[in-house]
């Protein structure tokens, strides 16, 4: 999956407490607009405002050149939990009570579910 | 599957894990790594199977929220599973429930990129998953997905129902897409009018 297609409807990531959305990164693109001009635009254009999030709807990107970063912290931790159907109360009001925060979430922290109805689709390998 | 990362640790601080703990999960793991191995953990790597080209439909129907509504969640789940149960075809779904940090997104002006949903802070969506088989399966992965989406969008107490674009199922309204502002219509309507006036690029979730 590419970081073009999602960046030009925004694109959510697990640094977007620290750097913003995917579509924050870009600084230029190369555009082949629908009369079949190829233009390189930036924040000077009155489209950039757009791409930032409804990208697709103006033209084909052939390129972008975009911020990229170090990571500060590269090593991440994780823990997963397996619920049954019966802590859903509990476990949603969990999340908000000491993840979500009205908002509050801490920069370093990702939490999320994923619910299906058989097994796992892959068991996290430590 | 709840899972929680921590960035920049060695294992998720208890304060962290300590109420999901006290739930009592039937298993739990917990390990540690390099940034690149995030996909692994979370089923998202390019092995894991939503990730295969199996030539299955996956569809999904993205609403953004501001918290979780308990009784909602109940009532999401039970739908998810029982209809999952009821029709096989369809018990390959999945329903995601992300809760990304917002620090680096609020930080930019929400007027200032027309990306329109900056204040919200869960990105929620079913992703109905099944092997195309016929018009009547179509429907019911349909309703399954819009029928979730609703439950949760009434008992969220947000005026509007913001669904993220990039997941879009395709029958959601411009406001949907876009942000519920008309001054951002405008605006968007304005920049097609004069950028792509015959509308070349309408394929996906188009402003016009």
């Amino acid at each position: 999956m590419s970081i073009l297609g999602p960046g030009l409807g925004g694109g959510h990531g697990f640094l977007q407490g620290r750097h913003g959305l995917i579509a924050d990164q870009f600084i230029s693109m190369n555009l082949v607009r629908a009369d079949g001009s190829i233009n390189t635009i930036d924040h000077t254009s009155d489209l950039w405002w757009a791409m930032q999030g409804a990208g697709h709807n103006f033209g084909i990107v052939t390129s972008v050149t975009s911020k990229i970063y170090d990571a500060e912290y590269p090593n991440w931790a994780y823990q997963s939990f397996i619920f049954t159907g019966k802590d859903v109360e509990g476990l949603y009001g969990a999340i908000n009570d000491n993840l979500l925060k009205n908002g509050t979430q801490p920069v370093d922290i990702m939490g999320s579910t994923r619910s299906f109805l058989t097994a796992p689709i892959s068991i996290p390998r430590t | 599957m709840f899972f929680i990362l921590q960035e920049g640790a060695e294992a998720v601080d208890e304060k962290y894990t300590a109420p999901f703990t006290a739930l009592g999960p039937v298993v739990s793991q917990a390990g540690a790594g390099d940034y690149t191995q995030i996909p692994e953990w979370t089923g998202n790597a390019l092995d894991s199977l939503p990730c295969q080209k199996s030539g299955l439909v996956n569809t999904r129907f993205p609403i953004d929220l501001k918290t979780y509504n308990t009784k909602a969640q109940r009532e999401v789940y039970d739908l998810f599973a029982s209809t999952l149960r009821e029709i096989p075809a369809l018990n390959g779904s999945l329903f995601l429930f992300e809760g990304y940090p917002l620090q680096g997104v609020q930080a930019i002006p929400s007027d200032s990129t027309a990306y329109p949903f900056r204040d919200n802070h869960l990105l929620v969506a079913p992703l109905i998953i099944y092997k195309s088989d016929g018009d009547e399966l179509e429907k019911q992965a349909r309703e399954l997905g819009e029928s979730l989406r609703q439950k949760l969008f009434d008992a969220s107490g947000m005026s509007e129902l913001d669904t993220y674009v990039n997941y879009a199922f395709g029958d959601e309204t411009v406001k949907n897409w876009y942000g519920s502002e008309e001054w951002r219509q405008v605006k968007l309507r304005e920049l097609k009018d004069k950028y792509d006036p015959n509308r070349k690029f309408s394929f996906y979730a188009p402003i016009a």
